[in-house]
């Protein structure tokens, strides 16, 4: 199952959003645009539905309430909604459809009050909330049915696929010095700190499989790796990862992940995300540290690694050289441009003058990502103005 | 056609100054500005940007690099094919850096040197990039020479914020009137995009 579709207003930079997603969707946009915003969307959605300590009221509060998750751009209607279509591939008709209201009662507690809770398998709406319960007690309104178990057994298979949102944006010092940072690891582990007893807690057939996979793409991008390998330390009992590097001395070629670079760390994240679920799998700026040579075969090697899983892969990125990639189809860019009414959201295909470029042969990383640069355009208006 | 709006490609953020200013100059708003990929990545994409100025008005400005190439021949081998009337494709004589000389007053006044120092057509120069740079390393002011001149045994051919310094200096002082009446080249290309802009579909 894949998010086909996503309907937000008022969220935060986005005032107003209704875009289709594809199976493979890069977002684009200058600094600051909102991608990171836009990516947060799905993870705001699964913290909401997960049952280790999720829920409405804590999704908000740990985003730092209502006013900071609302569009500074809202105006009249301050509510923030979000909609969402799962259908199996992009294109098709949802098999359902979520949809859910929020504003912060305007006196008293100011607590996170849903304005509303719809669901809807194909045609048929299985929940539409307010129902006459929550107009008689309004408490129930400060929690959603996704994220209650008792309540949401018509409807399981979302609050299934939303929990298992990952989102990556492993930083390799994290990872490196996990040991002597001995950081806090955040719920989810976003920043790839526990990436190594992840990798140790999969059942051993299982891990072979994927590091073989990674090994493979390992070899065709870092030169002279040749193998990889996951181990224990015998008296610590840590894990390791290893890669054997060819080298004149044969047995001292194996170096473990402290010694890895930054680039080759994220890779081996960022594959084994790829192939490590089903469901929808959010991947910041995939494309740092890495060579540009290497980037540009990114865009190839995720879908490559996809097709086993199919997985739906959100991705942010500012790299020319990931897209300069003539595979790539228009309709898996969203451009994200700021404006003073919030950032506005379209595919690029869907853009005049890009599609015009792209019609004759220019791949996305020529025709759309010009446009989120910082450009002289605006600047000639407040100079000469 | 939408001859209110084009894309924009040009090498360097110079060229893009300069293209600015005459879009600006005939009304027309860059919406994508190609900008950054290189003078090869130009001319290799060169005829895809006529394709596409069937849909989408597309403005290119080059170098004629060298008096050797004639602004024709260089359209020619690089389209390989009829231009679109929707491709507006400039080339500098013989650079960029004589439309910018072309505001004599300006210019002279920006470096810092007596105005006569300027040919009064700078169309005229050889290389007038090495004549800029010249002008700044013999009689410019002290506090350019760091920004605009490359340092002693550099590989590089003009100093680290060359582009930066002359493209502001064409934003804030440059003025496409007085320029116009010195170079006949940049004459001809303001004349271009309007005769384009007034142009009925």
């Amino acid at each position: 199952m894949i998010i086909s579709r996503i309907q937000l207003k008022n969220w935060r930079n986005f005032r107003s959003v209704d875009v289709p997603l594809q199976r493979r969707q890069f977002l684009i946009g200058p600094n600051a645009s909102g991608k990171s915003n836009f990516l947060d969307v799905f993870r705001f959605l699964r913290d909401i539905a997960s049952t280790e300590g999720g829920g409405l009221q804590k999704s908000v509060k740990d985003r730092g309430g209502v006013s900071k998750i609302r569009s500074l751009a809202a105006r009249q209607k301050p509510e923030i909604s979000i909609e969402i279509h799962l259908a199996d591939a992009p294109g098709e008709p949802p098999g359902w459809r979520y949809g859910i209201g929020i504003e912060q009662e305007t006196r008293g507690y100011r607590r996170t009050l849903l304005t509303y809770e719809q669901v809807w398998r194909g045609n048929e709406q299985l929940l539409n909330r307010p129902d006459d319960k929550d107009e008689k007690d309004s408490v129930r309104l400060t929690q959603t049915f996704l994220e209650q178990i008792n309540a949401n057994h018509n409807f399981r298979e979302i609050a299934d696929f939303f929990q298992s949102v990952t989102y990556l944006h492993l930083v390799p010092q994290l990872l490196r010095f996990a040991d002597s940072i001995q950081g806090r690891i955040l719920e989810n582990d976003p920043f790839g700190q526990g990436f190594l007893e992840r990798i140790a807690k999969t059942p051993e057939k299982t891990r072979r499989t994927r590091l073989k996979r990674i090994e493979e793409a390992l070899k065709t991008v870092v030169p002279l790796s040749k193998q990889l390998e996951f181990v224990r330390d015998e008296s610590t009992g840590r894990a390791h990862l290893q890669t054997l590097y060819t080298h004149w001395r044969p047995k001292a070629g194996w170096q473990r992940e402290d010694q890895f670079s930054d680039g080759t760390l994220r890779l081996i994240g960022v594959l084994w995300a790829l192939l490590e679920g089903k469901d929808l799998l959010l991947l910041e700026e995939p494309e740092l540290s890495l060579n540009s040579g290497i980037t540009s075969q990114l865009a190839p090697l995720i879908n490559k690694m996809q097709r086993t899983q199919g997985r739906q892969v959100l991705i942010s990125t500012h790299s020319d050289a990931l897209l300069d990639e003539s595979g790539i189809d228009g309709r898996e860019v969203l451009m994200l441009t700021p404006n003073k009414e919030g950032t506005h959201v379209e595919t690029v295909s869907d853009i005049e003058d890009i599609k015009a470029l792209l019609d004759t042969g220019f791949t996305v990383g020529e025709a759309a990502l010009p446009r989120t640069k910082p450009s002289d355009i605006n600047r000639l208006s407040t100079v000469v103005g | 056609m939408d001859r209110n709006r084009c894309i924009l490609a040009v090498e360097d953020p110079l060229s893009e100054a300069m293209a600015h200013k005459l879009l600006r100059h005939c009304c027309i708003v860059p919406v994508t500005v190609f900008m950054g990929f290189g003078f090869g990545h130009l001319k290799k994409r060169a005829r895809e940007f006529n394709k596409t100025a069937k849909n989408f008005p597309v403005f290119l400005l080059t170098d004629q690099d060298s008096p050797a190439h004639c602004p024709p021949g260089i359209i020619d081998k690089w389209l390989r094919c009829p231009r679109n009337e929707g491709f507006i494709f400039r080339v500098a004589v013989i650079e960029i850096e004589s439309w910018v000389m072309a505001d004599r007053k300006a210019f002279a006044s920006f470096i810092g040197v007596n105005q006569s120092k300027i040919p009064e057509n700078p169309d005229i120069l050889e290389k007038p990039k090495e004549f800029v740079l010249n002008l700044v390393r013999k009689h410019g002011k002290r506090n350019l020479r760091d920004p605009l001149l490359p340092t002693r045994g550099s590989t590089a051919h003009i100093g680290p914020e060359y582009n930066a310094v002359m493209g502001e200096f064409v934003y804030q002082q440059w003025d496409i009137q007085r320029a116009s009446g010195a170079s006949p080249s940049l004459k001809r290309a303001i004349f271009a995009i309007q005769r384009f802009k007034s142009l009925r579909v």
